[in-house]
């Protein structure tokens, strides 16, 4: 009886949730394919609201075919750092998390409370002394400045710390026994346990390059370099802003995310509360 | 907030690490003057003799159409100056200043930078810009250019940037909604502009709550974190005859919260929490889509409304009227201009590229590309439309009661302290006194952070 009335209840409740944070993205969708004009005139609950009055392709024919913002070009420079900062930074970081849980060395847990602590530091005051060092190796408007910097990332270390923890001593005790060197051991026994965790650390890398705009803008100068939330940001000027491009360009900017996330899902659900369980 | 604290530690960064090069800087920097006190013999032999190309850095915010009018000045540049080649990068505007602050601070910066009028003493302060005063005293025709646009860029008796255009604001008002209502329309003499009550008067009859329909838009953008905000605010101030700084720019206690600015004040407490014909929240396009009866805008509205709102037109769903007056009739002025910083190399060159776009043809070209109100008397006179309706009423009010936005290093704080009062009291619904009180401290720390 009871659970004859709970169990529609709880299914309004997450439609309704569903609709609410998905109605936006509906929103920014449909308005891509309205006119200028159009995008704010329909405000009230109605079938405007939801479907365009005259659709149209404008918007993406405008972001793409402009020659002086090569959206495509944004796209696959973007594409590119975030891929070789993902690949550099699972490596390095995975590395570096297993030397800390695993390894015995001098100043360890020194060392890791030092690498730890930078994380309560604001992006935003390294951000100058970085851009420095950037200019003075004259990596300025060069993507190394994108990526290199960004490899290593102490919360991933930490993150995987916590996973690679939980694999027993034992096991790679009796690996070392056996003749097989450290490397050997974290590539076969240590880094296949971890596979939700690289994962869903991975996801997190891409995103953060995906999304990231503040140092892209600082330390690249030529447009044609630039990445795409920057790009993205330029469609906005001090009179006046391009909805209908700015609709155009995020809907196409967060199809790589979906892409990415639906592909890893599974994964992406199980390194979280894996980790959650972890304490 | 998070955006805010950025922007201000980048430009708390820069003063500090521009302070410690201006050291360095100021043996180029004295170099330099005399220097460039001979330009015309350098610029001169570097362009002839030499066939070296040197290439400029130009970085400006990003706005397509006058984007579009660069490029084509760029290229017939280059076609005169085969030695020279113009680098031109666009940045986002919102980020615009973090950007060039943070290049500065790292000693990067591009040779030629676009600065809006006011921001122009912070800069020139810190010897991030070089005077350009023998420039046009050589070849840059300073006559022409009109007595307010020197005005706003000049610091401590030097001009350090050249004028790309001059802009003011003028009121919009949707006519069909005034004939509907029976409202007469306002004068489109500039002499007779509707005074505050006149305006209100109007914006209560055309207030329409029950369908969205706001009576009068103060300012363009609504309460929006950029320059747009207080440009027009501070047009409330001066026309009530109150001033925001001493004449000598010192202090602006006794100033800012004079008796006249309390009233501006009240004016517009009032629209926004009394009458309530202001939107605290303005929708997006609001007088385009006709949820705005009176607005106020620049010469670009018109350009921005023939892209967008092709359906909506000049003179038969919309007009323009001078902006309105209180004590006095007064209108803000400033644009963007173009300055060469200290870090240049090749200030000569990126002179000769600065004069090109600016000067006496450049200038024409601009105008018709990009529409704005020129800032020379010579493009003036060559334009015909300049003197009809509509851009006749931004000339005409430019040249009697145009009023530039103060020139101060401790700009930035002004701009941000008289954006903050209007907030709190328009949005916030904050007590007068108050407020004033901590604009009054934010401008007066800013001014104590330059005199250490």
């Amino acid at each position: 009886m009871n659970r004859a009335v709970l169990l529609p209840l709880r299914w309004l409740a997450l439609i309704l949730a569903a609709v609410v944070s998905l109605f936006p993205i509906y929103w920014m969708v449909m308005s891509s394919f309205r006119t200028h004009e159009e995008i704010f005139k329909y405000t009230t609950l109605s079938k405007e609201l939801f479907l365009p009055v005259h659709w149209t392709l404008d918007n993406y024919r405008e972001i793409f075919l402009d020659p002086s913002k090569p959206f495509g070009r944004y796209i696959v420079n973007t594409l590119i750092v975030a891929i070789v900062v993902t690949a550099a930074g699972l490596v390095v970081n995975s590395m570096a998390a297993f030397a800390f849980a695993k390894l015995k060395f001098r100043f360890k847990r020194g060392l890791l409370a030092f690498f730890l602590s930078s994380l309560v530091i604001p992006y935003e005051v390294i951000m100058i002394p970085q851009y420095l060092l950037m200019r003075d190796f004259g990596w300025i408007n060069d993507y190394r400045a994108l990526i290199i910097p960004q490899i290593v990332w102490v919360f991933g270390i930490f993150m995987l710390i916590q996973f690679f923890s939980d694999v027993p001593r034992d096991i790679l005790d009796a690996a070392r026994m056996d003749g097989a060197s450290w490397a050997r051991i974290y590539a076969v026994i240590v880094l296949p346990t971890a596979v939700p965790a690289i994962i869903t650390l991975g996801i997190m890398t891409f995103l953060n390059q995906w999304d990231s705009f503040l140092w892209p803008l600082v330390v690249i100068n030529e447009e044609k370099k630039q990445v795409i939330q920057v790009a993205i940001s330029s469609f906005q000027s001090l009179r006046g802003i391009s909805w209908g491009k700015i609709m155009a360009a995020t809907t196409i900017s967060s199809v790589p995310i979906l892409a990415v996330f639906l592909l890893l899902q599974r994964y992406y659900v199980q390194g979280i509360t894996m980790s959650g369980v972890k304490g | 907030m998070r955006k805010r604290l950025l922007v201000l530690s980048a430009a708390l960064l820069a003063t500090a690490s521009l302070a410690a090069c201006s050291n360095d800087n100021g043996n180029d920097g004295g170099s330099a003057s005399p220097g460039s006190s001979q330009p015309a013999s350098q610029g001169a032999s570097s362009s002839g003799s030499s066939d070296e190309v040197v290439t400029l850095s130009f970085w400006r915010h990003d706005y397509a159409p006058e984007a579009a009018a660069f490029k084509k000045l760029i290229a017939s540049f280059e076609e005169s100056h085969p030695n020279i080649k113009i680098d031109f990068q666009m940045i986002p505007n919102d980020q615009y200043e973090t950007k060039i602050r943070t290049a500065l601070a790292g000693g990067n910066p591009p040779d030629i930078m676009a600065l809006d009028a006011p921001t122009l003493a912070s800069y020139a302060n810190q010897k991030a810009i070089i005077p350009l005063d023998d420039y046009f005293a050589k070849d840059g025709n300073k006559d022409d250019l009109l007595k307010p646009v020197v005005e706003g860029l000049t610091f401590d008796g030097k001009m350090y940037a050249a004028p790309n255009n001059e802009g003011t604001i003028v009121m919009f008002y949707n006519k069909k909604m005034f004939e509907e209502k029976g409202i007469p329309l306002p004068s489109k003499n500039v002499d007779e502009a509707w005074t505050w009550d006149q305006v209100l008067d109007a914006a209560k009859k055309l207030n329409d709550p029950a369908k969205g329909v706001y009576g009068w838009n103060p300012t363009p953008w609504g309460f929006v974190g950029h320059e747009g905000a207080p440009y027009s605010e501070m047009a409330f101030l001066w026309q009530a005859g109150a001033e925001i700084l001493s004449p000598d720019g010192k202090t602006a206690k006794g100033y800012l919260d004079s008796a006249e600015s309390k009233k501006a004040l009240t004016f517009w407490q009032n629209l926004f929490n009394g009458d309530k014909v202001s939107p605290k929240e303005l929708p997006q396009d609001a007088f385009w889509n006709g949820k705005v009866a009176i607005h106020v805008d620049g010469p670009f509205a018109f350009q921005y409304q023939e892209q967008n709102f092709p359906n909506f037109k000049l003179g038969e769903d919309y007009d323009v009227a001078p902006l309105w007056k209180d004590a006095r009739m007064i209108g803000t002025t400033g644009s963007w201009g173009m300055a060469i910083t200290s870090h240049s190399e090749h200030p000569d060159e990126a002179w000769q590229f600065v004069n090109w776009v600016t000067g006496v043809e450049g200038s024409k070209v601009w105008y018709e590309e990009t529409k704005n109100l020129p800032a020379r008397q010579s493009t003036f006179d060559a334009f015909q439309e300049l003197k009809e309706y509509p851009m006749n009423i931004y000339a005409e009010q430019l040249a009697k009661y145009g009023h530039p936005r103060p020139v101060t290093p401790a700009y930035p704080a002004i701009s941000e302290a008289i954006r903050l009062l209007f907030e709190d009291v328009g949005l916030g619904n904050a007590d007068i006194d108050d407020s004033l009180a901590k604009a009054v401290k934010k401008i007066e720390d800013g001014i104590a952070t330059l005199n250490p």
